[in-house]
């Protein structure tokens, strides 16, 4: 019996130290964040990390940059990063095309344990024929950092073709990791695609929600249609009154009325 | 809880103390009708065999303690299935009244009331039943509406033979059913020890030669009562009693009951002073864990399956006096607590998608304590006043964040709970004079509102066909409540009329919110918990027992009750006028009863609730019994035709249209010792 604590003592230390190690040599700012990968921005001497809260999925991710000094092995303090992520694409013919996506840029004064946050809504998902990279520049030296994006279960972004001012919105769900009983947040962003490198954020649109259980066929009450905090963000409330799988139906409607978008849903499943 | 069992003890220590030394005094106390707005119905079996008063309120040695219950005039019964039936007292049902098991408090454990605590019990479990009505009805808990409490039988100590009781089987053709019922006691110089058990199983019974689904269930009950004598004047008692429903059909609900399981355990102590003014001291602690589930798996038309289990824990504790000051006054003291913790939870079952779940009963914590004082004061040998109140302090609490977050859902803050202060008082003033009497009482009373009433969540009522959401933010309900009784007693006859008249202020209904989407496919709309004005409920009780000749003997009762809104319009689940009467005839070993039930038709509806009218309807039932030594060993044979012109009728109390049993035969043989 002696014996057993003693081993527990002994593997519980060992394990404490492996922890410890492991955290030094990966994450510079005792974090939760997950390292989605790095490089170096040649000829800055500074290798550059990308992090996220979580595999990066077809949506809105929230991401944070960090920098660290290749000489000396520290962290830089006083960088100020500009992203720009960019999907590559082979054709079938062999030829190549790229294009972005919604982003919303590096911000260094909101930097938070040496992170600086940032964000981007990917459009597709990493594909055979396709693949994402983050380009980070820094002092106007440029890291290319690769990553990977999947498709989540349950889609968490809407393409709307408007015909009224025929262009092309894209409305991310900014995730909410504990969709609960209750009151939750709901949160949109949303941008209008100018071409393919460029996308605005859209600030003068009319949403409205409305939630419902499909296998059951009843809603919720005293929920809040999102209305724009700033840059493209709408914040509102959703109700849930059970578990389950509920579709969050969205009416957007332009600065004039109009509808732009109806018969569109978001689905979500807790 | 610790807390407040220990401060009940140490009440009832003091109460002891001051008793030692306390002038002895004696009151005299009368028969049956002991205050006229308490009535109390024996249905202790062996010691009133061949009673007729018995035999009114128990006509079968099997009947259930819901068949006792509709015999009494203020009590009508809710019904929802062949099982569980919920009763009524003079138009008011749930919270309303107070429904209690020997002092112990019980809350169901099913959303949709369809195990009231009443369903736990058998009558062979029973030493009687109190109904009180109006003032007195408050002793053991606030309530509105009246009061019954169950007195549990107990051990007979120092018994004539040491071992005594009863076997008692009967099989009814109609429905198909047995109901086995078996008492047994041990008594012994200073301990005894009583078990009583029960065994019920029906099948689907026949109405007009269809048979009605979904009118089946089976039932074990089991009891166990051993006291032990202190000392002359002292008793300790124990009392386990376990009650197990299972594959019972509702046949007026959409779906049934998988099981419903009751533990009930007391342990009390109860002392009769020698040379003091206190006349008994009782002290008890109990528990009790209530345990539902319902059932849809049976159902053929299902859209979707569901679970829906609920549980309710309750425990409390009380003490109680009765003190007699001088010759002319007695008081009775209590001072009682309890505590429950009631959880129902729903998970659906869609086809291919993700289950859904939710709490119904969002954790709810219930918490009250409360002092009742009566005073009977003799003015003179005619005349006595009585005077008692209640105060409770009640609280209720959602305990689990998720029960929180989901009424937030309606804006609804539940994170303090909710503390009420409950006020009842009553008077009654009663003359009597060479066998004629007369009552009238009045009171003022409050109550506290429901799990249902306050959080209830989607709880889907298949009676009006709405869901029903809970309002945290209700006002108590209270009433004003007069009560006038008369009646004339002599050796061969008993007559009382009783008119009563309530008005019941933030009378609580559910009103339809037709923003809020339904969550039960198919129901009708979404309701919420409100409060109107006020609701006025009267009527009257007539009761009748005459002995015409030595053998031969009448008992009936006559009851109403007209109930509006504060605009007229009439309240819903009201029974119409009711006629019961029996005529007894007994000659030595030989006994014949006939009986008749009528009631007038119910046009008088709620349609705020969908309620339909109920067509007037006559039944008679016919029942013999013989009882003889075999061996000397004693027997009783009985045979039963009930309903015996087939009459296809449902009382108005009667959910979804469903009727009642037609023609049956029942036979039963019962073995006494």
């Amino acid at each position: 019996m002696k014996n057993f604590f003693k081993y527990i003592a002994i593997s519980a230390v060992a394990f404490t130290l492996a922890s410890c190690s492991k955290d030094n040599e990966t994450l510079p700012f005792n974090s939760n964040k997950i390292k989605i990968g790095e490089a170096y921005a040649i000829g800055a001497a500074t290798k550059i990390q990308l992090w996220a809260d979580a595999g990066l999925e077809t949506g809105y991710n929230k991401l944070y940059l960090s920098a660290i000094d290749s000489v000396s092995g520290q962290a830089k303090t006083d960088v100020n990063f500009n992203i720009l992520p960019m999907m590559t694409m082979t054709m079938s013919g062999g030829m190549k095309m790229q294009h972005s996506c919604p982003f919303e840029q590096a911000n260094a004064s909101a930097k938070k344990d040496g992170l600086t946050p940032a964000a981007a809504v990917f459009s597709m998902p990493t594909t055979d024929s396709g693949f994402w990279e983050m380009e980070v520049t820094i002092n106007n030296k440029k890291a290319v950092i690769p990553f990977s994006v999947k498709e989540p279960k349950q889609s968490r972004l809407l393409m709307v073709k408007s015909t009224a001012d025929n262009s092309n919105y894209l409305v991310a769900l900014i995730p909410n990791a504990t969709y609960k009983i209750g009151v939750n947040d709901f949160e949109l962003f949303v941008t209008k695609k100018i071409n393919g490198m460029t996308y605005t954020p859209a600030d003068d649109l009319k949403l409205s929600i409305e939630p419902e259980m499909p296998d059951m066929g009843h809603g919720s009450p005293n929920n809040v249609n999102p209305a724009l905090t700033s840059n493209g963000h709408y914040k509102g409330k959703v109700n849930f009154t059970m578990s389950g799988y509920w579709k969050v139906n969205l009416q957007i409607k332009n600065a004039s009325g109009v509808a732009i978008a109806e018969d569109t849903a978001f689905n979500i499943t807790f | 809880m610790a807390i407040l069992k220990i401060t009940i003890l140490s009440i009832g220590i003091s109460l002891g103390a001051v008793a030692a030394v306390m002038a002895q005094a004696c009151c005299p106390t009368d028969s049956v009708f002991k205050h006229c707005d308490l009535q109390e119905v024996v249905v202790t079996e062996k010691l009133n065999d061949n009673n007729a008063l018995l035999k009114f309120y128990k006509s079968h040695k099997t009947s259930a303690t819901e068949d006792v219950l509709s015999r009494l005039a203020a009590v009508n019964l809710i019904r929802r299935g062949n099982y569980a039936m919920e009763p009524v007292i003079r138009g008011f049902s749930a919270n309303q009244i107070g429904l209690t098991l020997d002092g112990i408090k019980i809350f169901g454990a099913c959303t949709d009331h369809m195990d009231p605590p009443t369903s736990y019990v058998e009558p062979s479990n029973l030493k009687s039943i109190q109904l009180a009505t109006n003032g007195a009805s408050c002793k053991y808990g606030s309530n509105i509406g009246g009061s019954l409490n169950l007195q549990l039988a107990q051990a007979q100590l120092a018994t004539e033979n040491p071992l005594s009781g009863m076997f008692s089987s009967s099989y009814a053709m109609g429905t198909q059913s047995t109901n086995n019922v078996m008492e047994l006691n041990y008594g012994a110089q200073n301990f005894g020890i009583r078990l009583s058990g029960v065994y019920r199983k029906a099948n689907n019974y026949q109405a007009k030669n269809q048979e009605v689904p979904f009118t089946q269930f089976q039932k074990v009950n089991f009891s166990v009562n051993g006291k032990y004598m202190l000392k002359d004047n002292s008793f300790l008692s124990l009392d386990v009693l376990m009650d197990d429903g299972w594959d019972i059909g509702y046949a007026a609900l959409p779906m049934d009951v998988a099981f419903a399981k009751a533990k009930i355990y007391a342990l009390s102590y109860k002392v009769y002073p020698k040379n003091s003014s206190f006349e008994y001291f009782e002290a008890k602690a109990y528990g009790n864990n209530i345990n539902h589930s319902m059932d849809d798996t049976k159902r053929p038309l299902t859209p979707m399956h569901m679970d829906m289990p609920g549980t309710s824990n309750t425990y409390g504790a009380y003490a109680e006096a009765l003190l007699n000051w001088n010759h002319k006054s007695r008081l009775t003291l209590r001072a009682d607590g309890y505590s429950n913790m009631s959880h129902a939870e729903m998970t659906m079952y869609p086809n291919g998608s993700t289950p859904m779940f939710m709490l119904t009963w969002p954790d709810v914590h219930s918490a009250n304590i409360g002092m009742f004082a009566n005073n009977d004061y003799a003015i003179n040998s005619k005349l006595t006043f009585s005077l008692n109140g209640r105060l409770d302090v009640n609280r209720a609490s959602v305990t689990s964040a998720l029960g929180k977050q989901q009424l937030n859902v309606f804006n609804y803050d539940v994170d303090a709970p909710r503390v009420r202060l409950l006020k009842n008082i009553g008077t009654g003033l009663s003359y009597r004079k060479n066998g004629y009497y007369s009552v009238a009482n009045f009171s003022y009373a409050e109550r506290p509102a429901s799990t249902n009433e306050l959080y209830g969540f989607y709880l889907f009522n298949a009676y009006d066909g709405y869901d029903y959401i809970g309002n945290p933010t209700l006002k108590n309900e209270y009433a004003l409540n007069a009560e006038l009784s008369n009646g004339f007693k002599n050796a061969w006859s008993d007559v009382n009329l009783t008119l009563f008249n309530s008005r019941v202020y933030n009378y609580t209904l559910g009103k339809y919110h037709p923003e809020l989407s339904v969550m039960t496919i198919g129901a009708n709309g979404t309701k919420i918990y409100e409060q109107v004005d006020y609701a006025t409920l009267k009527g009257f009780e007539l009761g009748l027992n005459v002995t015409f000749a030595k053998h031969l003997n009448f008992i009936g009762n006559l009851r109403y009750t007209y109930a509006n809104d504060y605009s007229g319009n009439p309240l819903p689940m009201i029974s119409p006028l009711k006629l019961t009467g029996s005529l007894h005839y007994q000659q030595k070993q030989l006994s014949l009863q006939a009986e008749s039930i009528w009631a007038s038709a119910q046009n008088r509806v709620s349609t705020a609730v969908n309620e339909k009218s109920t067509p007037a309807y006559a039944l008679f039932n016919a029942r013999a019994g013989y009882n003889f030594l075999l061996k000397k060993q004693r027997f009783e044979l009985n045979v039963a035709l009930e309903n015996i012109f087939d009459t296809y009728y449902r009382e108005h109390l009667d959910w979804g249209n469903i009727p009642r049993p037609g023609r049956s035969l029942i036979t039963g043989l019962s073995y006494l010792f």
